[in-house]
């Protein structure tokens, strides 16, 4: 079927923007963008169980939640550099130095808490 | 087995080599197996080229391979590119990649080779110089691109053992002669000029879908349902690619643990060439029933189209007959399964259960693809 461009349909077309994407918003599409899911209280309140990370890798570093692997495990932390050292911590414990055997994966740039 | 790490290769594990026949060692030694994670692979491919189209003109050869076209810049930069390629696929990706850079396709191929084997840095330059010999003379002419069992026999009788050793073969009147026109480029690729052309290179002569199955199967209405399948894939595959084809062969293969090893096969050509999936079910099916054989436990199906023509240089005969209510249904089929997930609508002649789908227990979750199955952070 084709469409009629007559009245209001007419001038909307000049006006035409494209939907809100949060697809776009946060780059899901980007070769470099992760998912993960949080688990435990480890990090509650700031992320809760259950929550939806989006997580990207390659980015420099800068203080913010990341993702990093201790042996077969994923950690969701808080890191931030102090002194030249980068520094790990969680809502109820102190910052510490990261461990030799931790890995980047990724920065933390969106937590989605799903209320339904 | 279909792909293993250095240290199982260690061990004597080969690729050919049956799960079972193997699982005793890798209980012993401790290796893990993983079933195959088609989608993982399709969805960490996707990412790997998505980064590595903003380095040049991107062609993809493969799940895992791709050539890009780089400008013209001096040898010592290029190893900054590599090297700066393969940084940037692992930061972004977690993938680790080997890069060679080549003037042309076939040396690419032998750098990317020649990289693999770099205890740090996966990357390495080939120019078309003297300088390559030394790594020419230490590959074997079987791993050079485009160079099949057949043509080793004829190379080696030719004296020609390694890639450095065709390079160098005097006689290029005698290379077209035995290997016609391609194995003239062959050596004209490996002095350093181009002469594949990507269109050339991409145009397939076969398509081919083939499956083991998990259990055996005797009846001939799973296998029609698994060819049907096979057809289905392999006819999405051919439209994609803007494609058609006028020959099928369709191959059973019995398993050897029960009774006889058996192969069995029949080719059917259609009268004009089609990418129409309900044809090539009929052809296959025809086929079918025509190879085989009741009481016989097949273990392995497959169907291959061949005689393979690009949509636009196929000129239809006077009494082609077309059905264009069908060609809108399918392109419709296509669009949707490209959304929403491939076969999710196909024909009932595939069946509702996939019975004689692979199986693949120790498949490692869809950690990219499933909301139910991300990894897990704590």
């Amino acid at each position: 079927m084709e469409e009629l461009n007559r009245g209001l349909f007419g001038i909307y077309e000049d006006y035409w923007e494209p939907d809100l994407s949060l697809d776009q918003f946060f780059e899901i599409n980007s070769p470099q963008t992760f998912f993960f899911r949080h688990t435990g209280q480890e990090m509650s309140p700031w992320i809760r169980e259950g929550e939806l990370l989006i997580v990207k890798r390659g980015l420099d570093f800068s203080k913010g939640f990341w993702i990093v692997s201790e042996g077969e495990k994923w950690l969701c932390r808080y890191l931030e550099k102090k002194e030249g050292q980068i520094l790990m911590g969680t809502p109820r414990g102190s910052l510490q130095a990261l461990s030799s055997q931790m890995d980047f994966f990724g920065k933390v740039i969106a937590s989605i808490r799903d209320f339904r | 087995m279909i792909a293993t790490t250095p240290e199982v290769k260690r061990l004597g594990i080969q690729i050919e080599h049956a799960y079972f026949k193997i699982k005793k060692i890798c209980e012993s030694e401790r290796v893990t197996c993983f079933s195959s994670n088609f989608s993982l692979y399709g969805n960490m491919s996707k990412r790997l080229m998505g980064v590595l189209k903003k380095w040049g003109k991107l062609h993809v050869y493969s799940i895992d391979e791709a050539f890009i076209q780089l400008p013209k810049l001096s040898r010592e930069i290029y190893f900054d590119y590599a090297k700066s390629i393969g940084e940037e696929v692992y930061r972004k990706t977690g993938l680790s990649v080997g890069v060679g850079i080549a003037p042309s396709k076939t040396l690419a191929k032998i750098a990317n080779h020649w990289a693999k084997r770099q205890k740090e840095q996966k990357i390495w330059v080939l120019d078309g110089s003297e300088k390559d010999d030394e790594v020419l003379k230490q590959v074997s002419i079987d791993k050079v691109w485009g160079v099949g069992r057949q043509s080793v026999a004829k190379m080696h009788a030719l004296g020609i053992k390694t890639a450095k050793d065709l390079k160098y073969f005097s006689n290029e009147k005698q290379i077209q002669g035995i290997f016609s026109i391609r194995g003239l480029q062959m050596k004209k690729e490996i002095m350093g000029i181009s002469c594949l052309e990507w269109e050339r290179i991409q145009r397939r002569k076969q398509l081919m879908v083939s499956r083991g199955f998990p259990q055996t199967i005797y009846s001939l209405e799973e296998l029609k349902k698994s060819v049907a399948h096979f057809v289905v894939k392999a006819c999405e595959k051919l439209r994609k690619e803007k494609s058609l084809a006028q020959a099928i062969s369709i191959s059973l293969r019995t398993s050897p643990h029960y009774g006889e090893y058996l192969k069995h096969s029949t080719n059917f050509l259609l009268e004009s060439p089609s990418a129409d999936t309900q044809t090539f079910i009929k052809a296959a099916w025809k086929g079918l029933e025509k190879i085989y054989q009741e009481g016989l436990a097949y273990k392995k199906a497959g169907i291959c189209l061949w005689e393979i023509y690009d949509e636009k240089d196929w000129q239809p005969s006077l009494f082609h007959e077309d059905c264009p209510k069908r060609k809108k249904l399918t392109e419709v089929v296509d669009q949707i399964n490209q959304k929403a997930g491939s076969l999710i609508i196909r024909p009932m002649a595939c069946g509702e259960q996939k019975s004689w789908q692979m199986r693949r227990e120790k498949m490692s979750p869809r950690y990219t693809s499933s909301w139910k199955e991300l990894p897990k952070c704590s």
